[in-house]
């Protein structure tokens, strides 16, 4: 194999993979129309276990989230989520500071812990359900 | 002292080096807070040793200094978790490395540095995947892929610096030492 074919070889799929990188994080920061509503979840061990709906909160709510590990403390306002304390080894779930997109989960590796933004299609049959 | 067992040694007190080295790189790199606030995004520059040894010694040999780094860096933060992600990453970018460096004959190795760091990020996420059970980690890919390339290409062109102003594989491995492989490895890429 020559050489000019063994470098387009390598070059090609990581040319793909950082083009379909950057694509996918334009797309995701302009955001699409949004209809419905967006409520905060909270996944531990991958189960949801809280589920917040934003557009109803007039003031920011904060909440304490155990774990065997330890503790997050999770703050919800009509437009956005942090975890604004944790005593988690790395810190990375406090640096990951506020988010509003829905396509930037803050996530906690050590316990276990994801805090997302989720959008959901307005019924109002299913509004009474909900909390 | 007989030659063998002093080749031996000479070459355990290198890789003991290189270990040190890949080791306070590691420790360095942990203080320097972290730019992107994406979980897992970092500079990689304990692979500058990974890769240089990969280029100068056995295979294996740099997977021992691999491993005796996560170890002693795992020990020495205490966290068994990022010890998990960080040996599924080396691992990796490890067998990537190694897999394109015979590939290509040892060339373009800023490009095989951005391969390695782009599979170490990709194996650093899917045990983030595994352990926090949801599909929400694959968001960060697009942003660990560009920043693997960023800081791959920037550990592969000091690494390839190193490869050329360094003495050569006999002087490091030390004297008197025979090594058919090396000979094998510069007469290719005469
Ligand atoms: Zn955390």
């Amino acid at each position: 194999m020559s050489d000019r074919k063994k470098l387009f070889i390598m070059l090609i799929p990581i040319a793909l993979i950082l083009i379909a990188s950057v694509l996918w994080i334009i797309l995701s920061h302009n955001g699409s129309p949004k209809s419905g509503y967006r409520v905060a979840c909270i996944y531990q061990n991958g189960a949801l276990t809280e589920e917040i709906r934003m557009d109803s909160l007039d003031q920011a709510i904060e909440k304490t989230i155990i774990c065997d590990q330890g503790f997050n403390r999770v703050r919800i306002d009509k437009t956005s989520v942090s975890v604004f304390e944790s005593d988690c080894p790395g810190k990375d779930c406090t640096a990951m500071g506020t988010v509003e997109s829905e396509y930037r989960p803050i996530s906690c590796l050590p316990h276990r812990l994801v805090v997302v933004i989720e959008l959901r299609d307005s019924d109002p049959g299913l509004d009474g359900v909900a909390g | 002292m007989r030659s063998n067992s002093r080749m031996i040694l000479s070459k355990v007190a290198a890789l003991g080096l290189f270990a040190a080295v890949a080791l306070v790189l590691y420790i360095v790199e942990s203080l320097i807070p972290s730019f992107i606030p994406i979980p897992g995004i970092k500079l990689g520059l304990a692979n500058i040793v990974t890769l240089f040894l990969l280029i100068r010694f056995k295979p294996w040999e740099a997977g021992i200094v691999l491993l005796v780094r996560l170890v002693l860096a795992a020990a020495i933060a205490g966290q068994m978790i990022s010890f998990l992600y960080s040996l599924a990453g080396g691992l990796l970018c490890l067998l990537s490395m190694y897999l394109l460096l015979i590939f290509t004959k040892k060339k373009w190795i800023p490009l095989v540095s951005i391969t390695g760091a782009l599979f170490h990020n990709f194996g650093q996420l899917c045990v983030a995947r595994l352990l926090l059970a949801s599909e929400y980690v694959w968001t960060y890919l697009p942003y660990l892929m560009l920043s693997g390339a960023v800081t791959g290409l920037l550990t592969g062109l000091i690494c390839l610096f190193l490869h050329k102003k360094m003495p050569s594989p006999e002087t490091i491995r030390g004297e008197g030492m025979q090594d058919p492989e090396a000979d094998n490895e510069d007469a290719e890429k005469k």
